[in-house]
């Protein structure tokens, strides 16, 4: 390689230095611009993965010259910047201004956007790594995968803990580019084309401080058509934009619209037909939706004392302040923060909690409508608090999904609060309390003196709204599973509502991911069992990070760094991994390219009988992990007093599911005939396809299916299936195993 | 040896491309009943072969060398054999279409008849108000969706034959019966059979519409209709085909037909940013309606707020609403209306004569009225509508 002697690993750290950063920053905007939810995100990764390992697969096919390396490098470095225009640019083009375009045409455009990026940076780590193994040999694959990693984690941490909190998307981007073009260009200063690699490298520059400088701004305003933009803000929870239309101030949260002012019916429904329930209520909790008008309209009751009001997301309070009258009152004491860890510290009892979140769209949201979320709120209750939610509603009809996301949470609030009534308006109005519910509305409101616009005898039609509530309460099912923390029905039930809106079914759509695994499983497993290897310690690891990264939320509640740590640590558990491993290989054979030979002192066999159960002794111990989780989830449960030594196992945990996974990649990628850097490729590969279906399947099949605590049962059970399964192959065909390695 | 390498790795990866493009394709085919699984393809449904209880012989088929074609509205949709219109309820059995949707509605409910929005006929009334599923337009914004984009074999129904309706009706004192929600022109004999008993029974009908149908089977379908309220969705060919599905000629047709019928019309128009706020759209619009004689015709105006797929679209300001309104008075339309904004006088009649307010209003309840039997009771000037 004409570069530096170390250019190629540095190359190496540098793909997967922009890897990370640049999937999570594409997969924000791509949420920013189509609204999507949890099955979006799954969608995401695995077309992530899976183009990344076509290129890694495309590596065998193309030929690539050592003095184009370095310009490919500098293109893939400034590539997430470039593609980060397009969802704003053509948005409104590809579609009708202001549609959610549906699952299916999403999905597309994320290949199609996502396309440049991960089949060059697949292609060229692997066309890399295959000429460093040829020149260093087959040990050297463990330490290459450990610097991709080691440099994913860098990456990662990068934007995790600093970039997302101080940047835009694009100007997040542009660090990113330019970071990595140092890189690159310092790798490869002594280049024979320099001059041409430094214009380039010189363009790349001054896009980027054009992007840093403009990008967000210019981007932004394609989204809006025939809309004032005032304000757009990238936060770690997502994207706020504010405009205006005439005198109406708009918000919008990831494109959809959270309010627009002079909406009040909305506010009213979502207060009164709660507080009125109370005959003096002072205390009150509001979690999210204060600035849309509810505070204002809580405060039209006399009694009330305090409002605290909580957001996750600190920007929308800078919102509130700025372009609305709603966070006025001294009376609201405005809290960040994470609401369950805030309600398990909370001292204040309170006679109101009103909850006006998005719905149970991800297993995120979903925890704030859970019996445990319920049983908590109960205990900062007094003893005559009611409670409220709302969920999306057509008011003549309820579909499947929202029969099923109705008669769920129904069942929850039922089996916290002895009454639950539900309220139609423009959502459907969950009351829940252990005193009677009070359905006379419009009197009661009378009754306070209350002042209002549409909650009241001229817009209500009281013996309507019964009738529509009794006509909602009898289509539901009363035998509906609860919805809890670790088996969230409502998610699943969101997911069969949200589809339909594109006349999608999701049981087919389920089936149809199980036969693609299944066909994909027995494919890997039966064509190439190093690759079947891989990819099943690709696709548990992945599965369980999930599970654990969503056991933690549950469990702790949601801090956005720690989740950039646990990525950042399952990363440097995999660089270990490899690394650890390939140092080994070096001790155990520094000059021999075979992997292993009869060397009686170290106890190691040959090739066509221990190779294969190593991986399977790796494999056993990730089968082993995976059943042992729930009953860590159990324990962790109880240890949540001490929340650093709770982050401290789960960050363990993690640590060794990754390390694992970085062993297994360096054994099976030091093993078969073509092992000098064809298999890394591979492997590759493999460990991406496996991680990307991983995640995939966990989301969306798994933990819908069984819960979480099961989902990791499953997980591990598969991964013993395959064992068995590399078992019986190379025990009873033992010539073609053998084949199958020389 | 290097060549031999290199062809056995370009064998492996076709041999693997083959693999993974057999085992997607396996799997869309396994899934693609998820993707088409709403009415509004023609695609087969999961049914019985044979017309079952809420099954009626259609009407206004024709048997054309391509097959049956229904001719009820101007999607003429060509239905093979097992296979749906785009309304999804009209099915080809055996040769002879079906309405599919009889005696089956998924959504009963009693509404003011303010609701529908129907401001001038029997104000203060109920409407007895039905659906079925189905739609034969597909507005990015419906706010029945649930329904509108879906057949009756998907929904929940119940069983409510025409007579039934009627006694329901009859029993919870509602004045009319509304077919409304979705869309009563893809539940054509459900409508007209039901309207018929109804009459018999001194009970109005009211036909809450997006008016997309062919003129004969209107002016069948309009003998029993009292009143009905008309989605003009926006005046613009353009805007009706991305934004509904459709077309306007046809609805300007229909709009014509129920005044030259005498049935009491109403027409609803949603203002949508970005899609049917343009001022010189509702100008011209409201010409139209001037000149082809709608002056005496309630106009409403109505607020959009985000709704099915449209949801990254702002509601509508108010201010625009009061400059549609005004637009329309100027035009010379008399009676312009808007929906949904409290604390306004636009809920409020007011007499074309002497613009003194005739009857005032407040969400849906009439505060104080001056009229006197249908006139304004300041000038005595006849305020268009049924009023008692």
């Amino acid at each position: 390689m004409r570069g530096r002697p170390d250019s190629g690993m540095m190359l190496i750290f540098t793909i997967g230095f922009c890897a990370i950063p640049a999937q999570v920053i594409l997969m924000r905007e791509l949420l920013m611009v189509f609204g999507g939810n949890e099955l979006f995100i799954g969608l995401f990764l695995a077309a992530w993965m899976l183009l990344t390992a076509a290129g890694s697969y495309l590596a065998g096919l193309l030929n690539l010259r050592e003095e184009h390396i370095p310009f490919y490098a500098l293109v893939l470095t400034v590539l997430p910047m470039i593609l980060l225009y397009l969802p704003n640019v053509t948005r409104n083009s590809f579609f009708e201004p202001g549609i959610e375009p549906g699952l299916l045409m999403e999905l597309i455009f994320t290949f199609i956007l996502l396309m440049p990026f991960c089949i060059l940076s697949g292609f060229l780590f692997a066309k890399v790594a295959e000429k460093k193994v040829f020149a260093g040999g087959k040990k050297l694959s463990g330490k290459i995968y450990g610097i991709e990693s080691a440099g994913s984690m860098a990456g990662g941490l990068l934007f995790s803990f600093v970039l997302v909190f101080l940047y835009d998307n694009f100007r997040a981007a542009a660090v990113i580019a330019l970071a990595g073009n140092l890189m690159i260009m310092w790798s490869w200063r002594d280049h024979d084309r320099k001059i041409q690699l430094f214009m380039i490298s010189i363009t790349i520059v001054l896009f980027g401080f054009l992007t840093y400088a403009f990008g967000n701004r210019f981007a932004r305003e394609f989204l809006f058509p025939a809309q004032n933009l005032i304000e757009s803000r990238d936060t770690p929870y997502g994207n706020l934009a504010v405009t205006r239309t005439g005198q109406q101030t708009n918000v919008f949260e990831n494109s959809i619209l959270l309010f627009s002012t002079d909406n009040q019916q909305s506010s009213e429904e979502a207060i009164h037909f709660v507080l009125v329930q109370h005959d003096v209520p002072r205390n009150v909790l509001l979690i999210s939706g204060g600035i849309t008008g509810l505070t204002n309209e809580i405060l039209k009751y006399s009694s009330i004392d305090t409002i605290d009001y909580i957001e996750i997301d600190p920007f929308i309070f800078e919102i509130g302040k700025k372009y609305t009258n709603a966070l006025t009152s001294s009376q609201i004491n405005l809290i960040t923060g994470d609401s369950r860890i805030f309600l398990q510290k909370a001292q204040r009892k309170y006679d109101i909690v009103i909850a006006f979140m998005p719905p149970p769209s991800s297993f995120f949201m979903n925890r704030y409508y859970t019996r445990e979320f319920m049983t908590l709120l109960k205990e900062k209750m007094s003893t005559s608090g009611v409670f409220s939610f709302s969920l999306p509603l057509t008011t003549n009809y309820l579909n499947e999904g929202s029969v099923d996301m109705y008669s769920s949470l129904f069942n929850t609030s039922r089996s916290v609060f002895s009454e639950v009534h539900i309220f139609p308006g423009l959502k459907g109005y969950f009351v829940a309390s252990d005193q009677r519910i009070k359905t006379n509305i419009c009197q009661s409101i009378e009754n306070k003196s209350i002042s209002t616009d549409y909650v009241n005898y001229y817009y209500l039609n009281e013996p309507d709204m019964e009738r529509r509530s009794e006509s909602i309460s009898g289509q539901l099912n009363a035998n509906a599973e609860v919805n809890l923390d670790f088996t969230p029905t409502a998610v699943a039930a969101f997911d069969k509502y949200w589809l339909n809106r594109f006349q999608i079914d999701i049981s087919s759509f389920k089936i149809a991911l199980v036969v693609f695994l299944a066909l994909i499983f027995v494919g890997m497993i039966f064509v190439s069992p190093v690759q079947g290897g891989m990819f099943v310690a690709g696709f548990s690891s992945s599965s369980l990070q999930v599970i654990l990264i969503l056991a933690f939320q549950i469990v702790f509640g949601y801090i956005f760094k720690i989740i950039g740590l646990f990525a950042a640590v399952f990363m440097m558990g995999l660089a270990v991994g490899a690394m650890l491993h390939s140092r080994h290989m070096n001790r155990v054979n520094n000059t021999d390219h075979s992997l292993y030979t009869d060397n009686v002192e170290t106890g190691f066999k040959p090739v066509s009988t221990l190779t294969v159960y190593l991986p399977v002794y790796m494999q056993v111990i990730l089968a082993a992990v995976a059943f042992i989780i729930p009953g860590f989830i159990i324990l962790a449960q109880t240890i949540i007093a001490w929340p650093q030594l709770l982050l401290l196992l789960f960050l363990s945990i993690i640590l060794l599911i990754s390390m694992v996974t970085g062993i297994i990649f360096s054994i099976l990628s030091n093993t078969g005939s073509n092992g000098q850097g064809g298999s890394i490729r591979h492997i590759y590969g493999a460990d991406l396809a496996g991680a990307s279906l991983g995640a995939l399947a966990t989301s969306l099949l798994f933990i819908p299916a069984v819960g979480i605590k099961m989902a990791s049962c499953l997980a591990g059970l598969l991964n013993i299936m395959v064992i068995f399964s590399l078992i019986f192959r190379q025990k009873f065909r033992p010539g073609r195993a053998k084949k199958q390695y020389i | 040896m290097e060549k031999n390498s290199s062809i056995r790795q370009k064998r492996e990866f076709i041999k693997k491309g083959i693999f993974c493009g057999g085992a997607v394709a396996l799997s869309v085919n396994t899934g693609w009943p998820s993707f088409t699984d709403g009415t509004n393809t023609g695609k087969s449904m999961e049914t019985s072969d044979k017309p079952g209880k809420f099954c009626k012989e259609a009407r206004f088929q024709v048997q054309t060398p391509k097959g049956i074609r229904c001719m009820i509205c101007p999607n003429e949709c060509s239905i093979p054999e097992g296979t749906a219109g785009d309304c999804g309820n009209r099915r080809n059995f055996n040769g002879t279409l079906y309405s599919v949707a009889y005696g089956n509605p998924c959504s009963v409910h009693i509404d003011p008849v303010e609701k529908k929005p129907l401001l001038h006929f029997y104000p203060g009334s109920l409407a007895f108000s039905i659906a079925t599923a189905g739609c034969n337009l597909a507005c990015l914004n419906c706010q029945n969706w649930t329904i509108s984009q879906t057949n009756p074999d998907k929904t929940r129904n119940e069983d409510l034959m025409p007579e039934k309706v009627v006694d329901e009706a009859l029993r919870s004192q509602c004045k009319s019966i509304a077919y409304t929600y979705s869309e009563p022109i893809t539940f054509y004999e459900y409508t007209c059979d039901t309207a018929k008993i109804a009459r018999s029974k001194g009970i109005k009908n009211i036909l809450v519409s997006a008016g997309y149908i062919h003129e004969q089977p209107l002016r069948e379908m309009a003998m029993y209709i009292d009143a009905a309220n008309i989605d003009l969705k926006s005046f613009s060919e353009d805007i009706y085909s991305r934004l509904n599905g459709g077309r306007l000629e046809p609805v300007l047709n229909t709009l014509k037909v129920l005044k030259e019928m005498k049935v009491w019309l109403e027409i609803t128009n949603l203002v949508i940013p970005g899609w049917t706020d343009d001022l010189a759209m509702i100008k011209k619009m409201c010409t139209w309606l001037h000149i082809n004689g709608f002056d005496d015709t309630p106009l409403h105006f109505s607020r959009f707020h985000p709704e099915y797929r449209l949801t990254q679209v702002p509601s509508t300001p108010v201010e625009t609403l009061t400059k549609a309104r005004s637009i329309a008075l100027e035009a010379g339309l008399n009676y312009v209306y808007i929906g949904n904004i409290a604390n306004t006088d636009s809920e409020n009649t007011v007499c074309p004569s002497c613009h003194k307010t005739v009857v005032v209003r407040k969400g849906f309840r009439i505060l104080q009225s001056d009229l006197v039997t249908g006139k304004c009771g300041h000038c005595g000037q006849v305020i268009a509508g049924h009023w008692s």
